[in-house]
């Protein structure tokens, strides 16, 4: 049996934030020691917080940089705790040393130790925001799991937060790091396929595209699974296997479909590809001005118009990316990058022509942030604006009508219906 | 139930898109009459968790339509209502809380005010509430924050928070007092949202009398916010609350969050601001004073700034490179230049980087040398470096130090040509691939494959005429195939190589440009590879096999059958087999065509690895011929491996029009498998046939 911690979760903010703020800021040594070996006391420590499905991957990962250490886990359901515990003192013997690990099922545990510098949270979305403005009082660097945000609000609580503690924050929407959806991007941005005109996004999802309200049964509760904090700030329901599914359950859950947690396959993909579009339009941080929700007749598709006249179609068939421009059309997914015509693509971009960011490693782009205090490729602000994206198609969809957005103010422009939509309230005594 | 609507005598028409569970969008005009819409609110009010969302889906529907045509809303908020005071179960009142958080107005406060009491059903109460934007539901809830305690009041407090309720100070004000250590710093939290002069001096008196360090911590957490919110219309104040944060009794976390404050608001100032805290021994006010050069406004004096810099141990210098770099003025790349020479390497890394962005055509001489003398990390952020340095003469300086320096960084400006790529170098690459050291020879080659055009190509195949070395002579085909094939017209790309072919004499030259043919693929070359592959000389035999085996379709496939099966000499006979078998996969045969053609190929193969090559190539078409030929491998120890792989990926292609013969050898992998995904697989599969 690994370390577990016994205390209590119902503990005040306050002692924990008091607690935490000793945390040091990292300098950590800057070169490398002899064969790539950093030392214990130089490495960045990680703590993961919510070790399901994707999280326990990360966990993982984490335990087989050189530059981090996994000092603390944390889930709600004790089973997933402990196989992500199990994994790390597997690791930890496998490579002759003793896993100093600790499980806790309270997240705010984890953002009460000192040692800890950076978070990963791997949460269903309702959590992301709360645990990200909590984790940067306490001097933690985050990463978090994409999509980033559950609403628009949520994303500029979390940008202010960040921004106002000095903290680096990575967004978990890792194809920026990838060399193909960068080269597509810098291609476009260079005007390789001419001027932008057309883009359309496909994300076809195993998930319900649009979220819907949750209708299932009441089951019993696991003994292993504290249900409350499972869903803490998001509406009280009695739980269902389907949204938080028992260990033995090897795929993917389905809180992803169910509104009060998550945007649907929308946010899902989503999150992925709206942000390479954004990218590729040169939109970071920013967004378009019209959403046109399908109306089955002259408007079959969810419909985005930016202010420069581009269009973006939502597709929920296929997957990918496909910009269209008046001298060609490149297409990008994770398995290919196609261009019309096929030359665009073998096209390098030249020393005076624009450069994104480059990374090729999206944990190491943000361990390397962290060391360098600069802002990673998927920034807090590129990921709140690429699943607003994903959020006002919801919106537009949900409203059943066309929506004009002012995406430097981040609100619907005289539309005080609309604008209930940025936010909503969260289960007490949870707050943003 | 529907007290209002009993007086609604019209019927109302109301053109309905109901969008399906799946989210894409279905037209359907539906008439709603008075009758449909009491039907639709009765069929909510027996909704419990674990029975169809139908009825809720359609009452959404409903409430969407009513406001999207601004009808029937009254009425419909009543009727919800009117649900909420009845014994409907919690799942419908939450359900009709959430809708009322989108078009509730102020006939809706008195009744959420009644669930807001309820412990049982405060947080739905305040889901409706908290998005209702009318001064009705301030009042109530600043009411009811003070007739409630712990969970309720809290989520009360917040959401007064949430509307930044400024009349609500009395209630902040009270609530801090709580004896709820939770409670108060809810207040405390959101006086901190207010921003506001009033709350500013709330919390700054309350930070002087706070009841504990928890306390304090979440005041000053609550006056970072004030401050950043009075910001764009007090800056003064905002400056002055920066100011009482950073000062050195602060926690840290708090001082660096000042600091930013401080930044940002100091104007001219900032960078003396900045001067100051890099003296400061804590590192974390060194690093975040570092980070915030980034902040700086346009103008500011930043070489000051990195002048006045104490010595910084690396991981900071690293960060000062790192903000430097972002800010992107070039007037400041002597400091990178000046990091060049730290003896840190992540220092010297970081160096390089920031030249990228600040550098120019003096720094083509030290990068490349750092491309060139040292190794790992270093190297290739140098040739990085190099190969994105921009500025008008960079190019030209690159060319410049090709001709005067040393092999070493010669050959790493060389390659730079062709990554940047340099077009105008074409010349000066002619040149150098005649070098005396080999690699700079070879790194001409490859960058002459980039940027030389069509119109070199005569230099380019001298060069490979003369080439010495096998690598040299690969690198000049390479570079020969590649320029050929930037002739748009695809029939003309060999023409150059077949107007020099007939003069040459030595069958090793005239080998090594036979090969070039085969990559182009142009169709005029195929009947010199034809007549070259019945040559009486060995070594151009054998170029001509493996050009007729790189062409790029199936032409070649009836030359090289008859040297596979006829040829006396080994090494033809398994180069040309190897060559027939590629080109199967490329050639326009249809599925039968192919089979025979691998069937063939399967006779006369004696090595196993080109038998391999064959059933993998079988494994691409789904025919019985095909499945049954790797059947008969299952057998066979040393393919058996392959055949099964091979038949599993056939199996779901031809599990409709064979089952039988596809069970047959499913069982016969389950059976004999030593690869238990396999196993499980094929079982699978069986299951399914069965």
């Amino acid at each position: 049996m690994r370390k577990i911690s016994n205390k209590t979760s119902r503990r005040s903010f306050l002692k924990l934030t008091a607690a935490a703020l000793t945390a040091p800021y990292i300098i950590p040594a800057s070169a490398l020691g002899k064969n790539g070996f950093i030392a214990p006391s130089d490495r960045i420590n990680i703590g993961v917080i919510g070790v399901g499905k994707q999280g326990s991957g990360h966990v993982w990962g984490f335990l087989r940089m050189p530059e981090t250490q996994v000092l603390a886990i944390c889930d709600v359901d004790a089973k997933k705790l402990q196989r992500s515990m199990d994994a790390a003192a597997e690791y930890a013997e496998s490579n002759g040393f003793k896993s100093n690990c600790v499980g806790y099922n309270d997240y705010r545990e984890i953002l009460a130790r000192p040692d800890i510098d950076a978070v990963c949270i791997g949460t269903p979305d309702h959590w992301h925001a709360i645990m990200t403005i909590q984790a940067v009082k306490t001097g933690k660097d985050i990463y978090s799991e994409k999509p980033m945000t559950l609403t628009i609000a949520e994303g500029q609580r979390m940008v202010e937060a960040v921004r106002k503690y000095n903290r680096v924050f990575q967004t978990g929407s890792q194809q920026r790091s990838s060399y193909g959806f960068r080269h597509a991007c810098e291609l476009i941005r260079n005007g390789y396929i001419g001027e932008i005109q057309k883009v359309h996004v496909h994300i076809q999802t195993g998930f319900i595209p649009h979220p819907v309200l949750c209708e299932l049964g009441v089951e019993p509760k696991p003994e292993e699974l504290d249900w409350d904090l499972w869903l803490g700030p998001a509406p009280w329901r009695p739980y269902n296997s389907i949204i938080a599914p028992p260990i033995e359950w090897g795929g993917w859950p389905e809180w992803r479909n169910y509104r009060d947690y998550s945007g649907g396959g929308m946010t899902d993909w989503g999150a992925h590809h709206f942000d390479i579009a954004q990218w590729g339009l040169g939109m970071d941080e920013s967004g378009p001005s019209e959403i046109i929700p399908p109306n089955g007749k002259d408007m079959e598709k969810l419909t985005y118009i930016y202010e420069n006249g581009v269009t973006m179609t939502m597709d929920i068939e296929g997957n990918g990316i496909d910009f269209i421009g008046t001298e060609g059309r490149i297409f990008i997914n994770r398995s290919e990058l196609k261009s019309w015509p096929e030359h665009i693509v073998d096209e390098q971009i030249k020393p005076h022509e624009i450069h994104l960011y480059e990374s090729n490693n999206h944990k190491l782009d943000w361990i390397n942030s962290i060391k360098n205090r600069t802002k990673p490729i998927c920034d807090v602000a590129i990921g709140a604006s690429s699943c607003n994206v994903c959020h006002l198609g919801n919106i537009a969809i949900q409203m059943g009508r066309k929506l004009n957005w002012n995406p430097d103010m981040q609100q619907f422009i005289g539309d005080m219906e609309a604008n209930r939509h940025i936010s909503r309230a969260i289960r007490s005594p949870w707050r943003l | 139930m529907f007290r209002n609507l009993k007086s609604i005598f019209k019927v109302i028409f109301i053109s309905c898109i109901f969008l399906s569970l799946t989210g894409s969008a279905t037209a359907e005009e539906i008439e709603v009459t008075l009758n449909a819409i009491q039907k639709t609110i009765a069929a909510v009010e027996k909704y419990d968790y674990g029975q169809s969302r139908e009825d809720l889906v359609n009452f959404s529907e409903l409430v969407r339509m009513a406001s999207n045509q601004n009808k029937l809303l009254p009425e419909i908020e009543d009727a919800m209502l009117n649900l909420l005071e009845s014994d409907a179960t919690f799942a419908t009142k939450q359900f009709i809380c959430k809708e009322l958080s989108l078009i509730g107005t102020q006939a809706s406060v008195k009744t959420l005010n009644k669930l807001l009491m309820d412990e049982k059903t405060a947080d739905i109460a305040l889901y409706a509430l908290e998005r209702i934007p009318d001064p009705e539901v301030d009042k109530v809830l600043r009411k009811a924050a003070g007739k409630t305690k712990g969970r309720v009041k809290i989520g009360i407090i917040n959401t007064l928070g949430q509307r930044k309720d400024f009349a609500s100070m009395k209630v902040f004000k009270k609530a801090i007092k709580d004896n709820d250590p939770i409670v108060s710093e809810a207040a405390i939290a959101a006086v901190g949202k207010l921003g506001t002069i009033e709350a500013a001096d709330l919390l700054t008196k309350q930070l002087a009398k706070a009841s504990s360090e928890d306390q304090k911590i979440s005041i000053m957490d609550a006056l970072l916010n004030t401050a950043n919110e009075m910001r764009s219309e007090d800056e003064q104040l905002a400056n002055s609350l920066y100011q009482g944060l950073y000062e050195k009794d602060k926690p840290l976390n708090v001082r660096t969050a000042a600091l930013r404050g401080l930044i940002v608001t100091l104007g001219d100032d900032a960078s003396l601001m900045i001067k100051q805290a890099v003296q400061e021994e804590d590192l974390a006010i060194k690093s975040t004073a570092i980070a915030l050069i980034r902040e700086l406004p346009e103008g500011a004096d930043v070489a000051d700034v990195i002048a006045a810099m104490p010595v910084l141990e690396p991981g900071l210098e690293v960060q000062l490179l790192a903000a430097i770099m972002d800010r992107g003025e070039k007037k400041h790349a002597d400091a990178a230049r000046k990091s060049l020479n730290s003896n840190d390497e992540a220092v010297r890394i970081a160096a390089l980087k920031a030249l990228i962005v600040l550098g120019d055509a003096k720094d083509v001489t030290t990068i490349a040398d750092k491309a060139a003398n040292t190794t790992g990390p270093e190297k290739e952020t140098a040739r990085e470096a190099l190969y994105r340095l921009s500025g008008p003469k960079v190019d030209d300086t690159i060319l410049a130090e090709i001709v005067i320096t040393d092999v070493k960084v010669k050959r790493e400006l060389i390659r730079s040509v062709g990554h940047r790529p340099i077009p105008t170098a074409t010349k000066t690459m002619l040149s150098t691939a005649k070098d005396d050291d080999r690699n700079v020879r070879t790194e001409s080659l490859k960058s002459l494959g980039v940027i030389a055009q069509p119109e070199s190509l005569p230099s380019l195949i001298d060069l490979l005429v003369s080439a010495e070395t096998s690598a040299e002579i690969k690198e000049a085909q390479k570079t020969v195939s590649l320029v050929s094939q930037k002739i748009e017209d695809k029939s003309a790309q060999s023409d150059a190589i077949l107007m020099v072919l007939p003069g040459l004499e030595d069958p090793k030259v005239y080998g090594s440009l036979l090969e070039v043919l085969g990559g182009i693929g142009s169709p005029k070359s195929l009947p010199v590879l034809q007549k070259s592959i019945k040559s009486k000389k060995a070594e151009i035999r054998l170029s001509a096999i493996r050009a007729s085996s790189d062409w790029p379709n199936g032409d070649p496939m009836t030359d090289l059958l008859p040297v596979a099966q006829k040829s006396k000499d080994e090494t033809e006979r398994i180069l040309a087999l190897r060559g027939y078998i590629g080109l199967v996969k490329k050639s326009e045969l249809d599925d039968a065509g192919k089979v025979a053609a691998y069937k063939s190929a399967f006779d006369l193969a004696e090595q196993i690895n080109e038998k391999r090559q064959i059933l993998s190539g079988l494994s691409e078409i789904e025919t019985i011929a095909s499945l049954e030929m790797m059947g008969e491998q299952l057998d066979n120890p040393d393919l058996k491996a392959e055949a099964e792989v091979g038949i599993m990926s056939l199996r779901r292609g031809l599990a409709e029009s064979h089952p039988q013969k596809l069970k047959i050898l499913l069982k016969k992998i389950v059976e004999t498998t030593e690869d238990e995904r396999i196993r499980s697989r094929a079982k699978d599969t069986l299951d399914q046939l069965n």
